[in-house]
């Protein structure tokens, strides 16, 4: 629950791993059915009206979460852009996920803990 | 200021914003417009837009306002290394917490004084709440010298 709420890396971290699963999950079936429309399979509205609406605003909470992870973890525009774009295209968002995780966040928790043992410990005892 | 508003960073994220916001708008007019049509997905639609806009314009002010200079992993690692080119403490070009830590414990370790070791725990968890933002802009007035 902490982590839900929390200011640091750490809750900026699981919000935008959170929101990204569930936007990721949901525009699958969004996806599905929208090709089954044009595909004239059937009409759908029903499923794409609260699929549509559903990712809608849970892209909005997406986009803040991930906006907030690029200003707690400083990444790069063109980075925060495929964060972004990533929410739309179905499957992208968990690859972008794992790419920001593994590659951008993880390094950065390192440098972070190296920088708190070397550099804090010393005001600590 | 300069280098705040006119970095190539800061003119591709004005031209960004001044396309996405403008876009937004007439996106939002649009849904307006089919929603007066009769179409009611549109009512959703005409609010979401708006949103996206108001978004990108707090997207943009915070990113404007966030100093890639003196944090994160790069600046960390830039920070590290001006310290170990320069180690002489009191220098304006790095933040405070590096320099204010090692200096405290050296009275501190003399006389065990339970108001100094407030003070220093307050030192270590100032030290510890990592990165400036936007949000703390008193800290944030260290700059490099142009």
């Amino acid at each position: 629950m902490s982590r839900l709420t929390g200011r640091g890396l750490a809750g900026a971290l699981f919000r935008y791993q959170l929101m990204a699963n569930i936007v990721g999950v949901l525009i699958i079936p969004l996806f599905f059915f929208f090709f089954l429309h044009l595909g004239g399979v059937g009409s759908f509205k029903a499923e794409l009206e609260v699929l549509g609406v559903g990712h809608g605003y849970l892209y909005i909470v997406y986009l803040i979460t991930a906006g907030y992870l690029a200003l707690k973890a400083r990444l790069h525009i063109p980075w925060i852009l495929l964060m972004f774009v990533a929410g739309l295209v179905p499957g992208l968002t968990f690859v972008v996920e794992w790419f920001t995780v593994t590659r951008k966040i993880q390094p950065l928790i390192a440098a972070q803990a190296m920088e708190a043992g070397t550099q804090v410990s010393p005001a600590a005892q | 200021m300069r280098e705040r508003w006119l970095s190539g960073r800061a003119i591709s994220l004005h031209v960004a914003v001044l396309v996405v916001v403008p876009g937004c708008a007439v996106a939002a007019w649009w849904q307006i417009n089919r929603a007066q049509d009769g179409n009611q997905l549109s009512y959703l639609y005409s609010v979401m837009w708006p949103a996206f806009g108001i978004l990108a314009l707090t997207f943009w002010w915070m990113l404007i306002h966030t100093d890639y200079e003196t944090v994160g992993l790069r600046g960390m690692r830039r920070q590290a290394m001006e310290l170990a080119a320069t180690p002489t403490p009191g220098e304006a070009t790095s933040p405070s917490p590096p320099n204010i830590a090692p200096e405290a414990p050296a009275s501190a370790a003399t006389e065990e004084d339970p108001e100094l070791a407030a003070y220093n725990a307050r030192l270590a968890e100032l030290a510890a709440q990592g990165p400036k933002t936007w949000r703390r802009r008193e800290s944030v007035v260290v700059r490099r010298a142009p």
